[in-house]
């Protein structure tokens, strides 16, 4: 398989989910040692940005808005 | 009709919702100083229309909706969010595809290359983080992003899909230099 057509494969391992990849990107990101790297990849991708961390909220947002809304206008 | 103020608690909403709002802000603006902000502004705007609540959703929704588009309409005020058409990726070639060579990433743990991940996804410019977590994090349908966004379906999907591939460079990049 010539470059071109890996970073072909490699392009639609990003763009689409995998279980909506086309035969030969799915055989690619399967059977193929540069395939699976892109894949494991893509999929660190998408769950380190679905697990970014919570942080906890200031004390003072409270006052920020609490403490506003009860001041007299 | 029922009054809105009366029947939405809105300590009650703060207390349920102010985690949610506040993560928000630090997703969107990067520093806590601006979430903060940003997550006043949104529960002072809550408040004013609280009339416009109509109870066809949950409340929290409601606000999450509008603390959204308040936060995406300060990105794009400050220029931080200037989306245009992205030129097709197809003619790119990959240059470090190289088949045979040792995978720089096999040592490390899947933990591990999504802490990477994170820091890098923290350095990249918002026209590229916030379209990701958009979709990512806040799981939000491509139709439901674009239009927030004010572009077409296909120009979010280029951004998303440029995203991935500068992460996934820098990550190899990071691998290669500084095993």
């Amino acid at each position: 398989m010539n470059k071109n057509e890996q970073s072909k494969l490699v392009r639609e391992i990003y763009a689409r989910d995998a279980a909506d990849l086309s035969p030969a990107a799915a055989k690619f990101a399967e059977s193929h040692a540069v395939g699976r790297r892109e894949r494991r990849i893509a999929g660190s991708i998408a769950t380190g940005v679905a697990d970014l961390p919570r942080l906890s909220v200031p004390a003072r947002l409270r006052a920020m808005v609490l403490d506003r809304l009860r001041r007299p206008a | 009709m029922v009054d809105s103020r009366e029947s939405v608690d809105f300590e009650e909403l703060f207390e349920s919702t102010q985690s949610m709002i506040f993560n928000l802000g630090m997703r969107l603006f990067r520093n806590e100083e601006d979430a903060l902000d940003f997550a006043q502004d949104a529960y002072m705007r809550a408040y004013d229309r609280l009339d416009s609540f109509r109870g066809e959703s949950r409340a929290s929704t409601w606000l999450y909706s509008l603390a959204l588009n308040l936060g995406l309409n300060r990105l794009k005020k400050a220029k931080r969010l200037k989306l245009k058409e992205l030129p097709e990726d197809e003619s790119w070639t990959i240059d470090d595809l190289e088949g045979d060579a040792e995978d720089p990433l096999e040592q490390l743990s899947d933990a591990e290359m999504e802490a990477i991940i994170r820091e890098e996804l923290n350095e990249l410019s918002d026209v590229y983080r916030i379209p990701l977590i958009l979709f990512y994090f806040e799981r939000l349908a491509y139709r439901d992003i674009a239009e927030r966004l004010g572009i077409k379906e296909g120009t979010l999907k280029s951004y998303i899909h440029r995203a991935k591939m500068i992460l996934r460079e820098r990550l190899l990049r990071r691998e290669i230099e500084e095993p």
